[in-house]
């Protein structure tokens, strides 16, 4: 509890920090009109991303309408009951960096009491309007895959899909730089464009009451409007999401023989697929990293990255990749993701070594090609030279490895194996949030001293990081093989 | 086959468990584990089957210890929950096949005893679709029939009746007794105390997490109902 407790603390003092930082720095720079907007769209946004990947399958659970549709509660109960689950973890962000923005403003700023009172007010609705629009799509892409052959896989493509495609609108926003650059007129205009109701939100607590009756309003209006719709259809929706029966066709075939291991990575696999919410929140790293490699060597910014030194860039680079990676294994949630069906793997006569490395290996069947593919990409961008191209294709690597033991070793120590849903393991257990934790720190404490060697000393360096993670592996690989199963779902 | 000594486990907490509990199954005994709930019989199976650590006490399974030698002991024991939830994402043969590659059955071997017993239990057309589009029955069939393939020595069955139709419960039966009848023997918890009476030689009582009755059903039972000396047996207690 101790250490999930330090965890939330130091993830929600890094959003502090970072609003905090911002808010200031727009100060400092003159540009303190833009905060309001800045703020609206930086919480529409991390509400979008945090929302959309999970409202359809949570707002839709089967297992909850099982268990709830026979009692005597209206629909619409059970659904505002789920959008309130939703709402409040999205609030909770808004509220942080509300405060936050008004405690810097009070500080360097002179502002009207009211401005405080509709920021304040503001903040409980600001996640509204996104919170509506992710459940739209999330739940789009969830009926419109529920009734496919391979509706896993669907909805993992569908929303991989649009993942891309919202990070590219966003991309095609940033890459109006010279109006940003021109100054605060450019830079609202882009933000506004960006995304509107912000826009509303700013020139409502600058003073134009109309225009904040409008952001209320809107917000509002769109989001009874979805809850009345699905809680109309609610039955309706579940039943025709859920109903699902099989072909019962089936004729006996020739079956293959396989290892206890290949066995074990088989189900492993089919695990990790069976659950979009699974595969997309823990290949997001991934994604995110061949993604923005990708952008980065096709766009403008480019040429900036070319422009910095090549020694710089070349010892920045792999801890980049390494921490971009590190960010969410599957193997942080992947004894958690057992659940209900860890009876089995514990009565099986299977090796823990086997069952360790299925688990290791269907991360690194993620990780492995997209290091590879990014630093393939980042090689062509920077062009390092001699030793600096292998580091940059090895320390990515090592630390996929590295993120991929330890997170497993992380989950055998915090494992959540009573759950609901299948989010609740993935996003909210313990281990995936100290792991997030400690790969970034793992990613990052390494680079400082690397700044202040150079040459030959810089390469040294290198391979005593390498060194180092190499061992902690074996040492943690080997406490993994040391498992004892009852241990893991005690009591 | 099986020997429990002493075998003490209590959860954090409610203090609520097994104490002390002894009591030894011998090759081809069908074996009924009788109380009611909450009374320590699944606390048992589990402790038997590797799924709880306990502290105090011994399980040995064909003279092995299931604590020294686990995977030995797994690979003897065929153990099915009272809720049997098998893995969702695959489909019923993918997950016939996942056990018969941990359970090293060559590939004739799986395919006559897949077979065999899924056309027993009536599911072979099934066996192609997801697991979770089946319905409570029919993943208790295919438990039964992964747990079939694997030819263990000692069957560990919790409540093994509930949601089987009566012409499975009857395969069941029949099975369980054919398995005894080529030396292995059964461990099954039951509520139902008129299956317990026909088809079991042997019957342990158990409540409160202490045994207080086990033996030859006839010597138990005396020519009376089960029933009767079940409800006598839990009087005489109280």
């Amino acid at each position: 509890m101790i250490t999930v407790g330090i965890a939330y603390v130091i993830l929600g003092a890094m959003l502090v920090f970072y609003v905090g930082i911002l808010t200031y720095g727009f100060i400092t720079l003159g540009l303190g009109e833009i905060l309001p907007l800045y703020l609206g769209v930086i919480i529409a946004l991390i509400t979008f991303m945090f929302t959309v990947f999970r409202a359809g399958s949570d707002l839709f659970s089967t297992r909850r309408y099982e268990m709830l549709a026979p009692l005597p509660v209206p629909s619409s109960a059970i659904v505002i009951s789920r959008f309130l689950t939703v709402y409040i973890t999205d609030l909770i962000i808004s509220l942080v960096s509300t405060v936050t923005v008004m405690v810097v403003c009070a500080f360097t700023l002179s502002l009207s009491p009211v401005f405080y009172i509709l920021m304040f007010l503001g903040a409980w609705i600001l996640p509204l309007l996104p919170m509506t629009a992710s459940m739209i799509v999330g739940t789009g892409i969830y009926a419109v895959t529920a009734r496919m052959k391979r509706k896993n896989i669907m909805q993992i493509i569908f929303s991989l899909t649009f993942f891309v495609l919202y990070f590219s609108f966003l991309q095609s926003m940033d890459g109006e730089t010279e109006e940003i650059i021109n100054g605060l007129a450019g830079m609202m205009d882009s933000l506004k464009r960006l995304y509107p109701p912000a826009a509303w939100f700013s020139d409502g607590v600058n003073g134009n009451i109309g225009a904040y009756l409008l952001f209320v309003g809107i917000s509002f209006a769109m989001f009874f409007a979805f809850a009345f719709a699905v809680g109309r259809y609610y039955k309706q929706i579940c039943t025709g999401l859920t109903a699902s029966g099989g072909k019962r066709n089936y004729i006996m075939r020739e079956q293959k023989k396989s290892s206890a291991f290949s066995a074990c990575f088989f189900r492993e696999r089919k695990r990790y697929f069976s659950s979009s919410v699974y595969v997309m929140n823990t290949a997001i790293g991934y994604i995110m990293t061949v993604f923005l490699v990708a952008m980065l060597s096709f766009s403008e910014s480019a040429v900036l990255f070319e422009q910095l030194p090549s020694a710089f860039t070349s010892k920045l680079a792999p801890f980049i990749l390494a921490f971009m990676c590190n960010m969410s294994p599957s193997t942080s949630s992947a004894f958690s993701m057992e659940g209900k069906h860890f009876w089995l793997t514990q009565t099986l006569p299977v090796r823990v070594r086997d069952l360790v490395n299925a688990k290791i290996a269907v991360s690194l069947m993620i990780a492995v090609p997209s290091v590879l593919i990014s630093s393939s990409v980042l090689a062509f961008v920077i062009r390092p030279a001699g030793l600096d191209i292998f580091w940059l294709f090895f320390v990515p690597v090592i630390y996929a490895v590295f993120g991929a033991v330890f997170g497993l070793f992380v989950n055998m120590k915090m494992p959540m194996m009573h759950w609901d849903h299948e989010a609740q393991p993935v996003k909210q257990g313990k281990a995936v949030l100290v792991m997030m934790l400690c790969g970034f720190a793992s990613a990052c404490i390494p680079v400082f001293p690397l700044f202040i060697f150079s040459g030959i000393a810089a390469h040294i360096l290198m391979a005593l990081i390498c060194a180092v993670l190499c061992l902690l592996i074996f040492l943690i690989y080997r406490k993994l093989c040391a498992l004892r199963l009852t241990a893991l779902a005690e009591d | 086959m099986l020997q429990i000594e002493n075998l003490t486990k209590t959860y954090k907490g409610s203090g609520k468990g097994v104490r002390n509990l002894t009591l030894s199954l011998s090759a081809g005994d069908i074996y009924g584990f009788i109380g009611h709930n909450g009374a320590g019989k699944t606390t048992t199976l589990r402790c038997i089957a590797g799924i709880l650590d306990f502290k105090e006490g011994k399980i040995l399974v064909d003279g092995h210890c299931v604590k020294e030698e686990d995977l030995l002991c797994k690979s003897m024991i065929a153990y099915i929950p009272d809720n049997p939830d098998l893995p969702e994402y695959l489909t019923g043969i993918q997950y016939l096949n996942f056990i018969s590659d941990i359970y090293g059955l060559s590939k004739e071997t799986r395919m006559e005893k897949i077979k065999k017993y899924a056309e027993l239990f009536e599911i072979t057309d099934a066996l192609g679709d997801l697991i979770s589009s089946y319905s409570h029955g029919m993943k208790q069939k295919l438990a039964l029939v992964s747990a079939w393939i694997r030819n263990p020595k000692l069957m560990l069955l919790d409540e093994p009746f509930v949601g089987l139709d009566p012409k499975a419960s009857i395969i069941l039966k029949d099975l369980m007794r054919e398995l005894c009848k080529n030396g292995g023997a059964v461990f099954f918890s039951t509520h139902v105390l008129d299956v317990a009476e026909k088809l079991c030689n042997r019957i342990a009582v158990i409540k409160g997490g202490e045994l207080i009755a086990a033996g030859d059903i006839g010597t138990l039972t005396h020519g009376e109902s089960l029933e009767n000396v079940f409800m006598e047996m839990l009087k005489w207690e109280e």
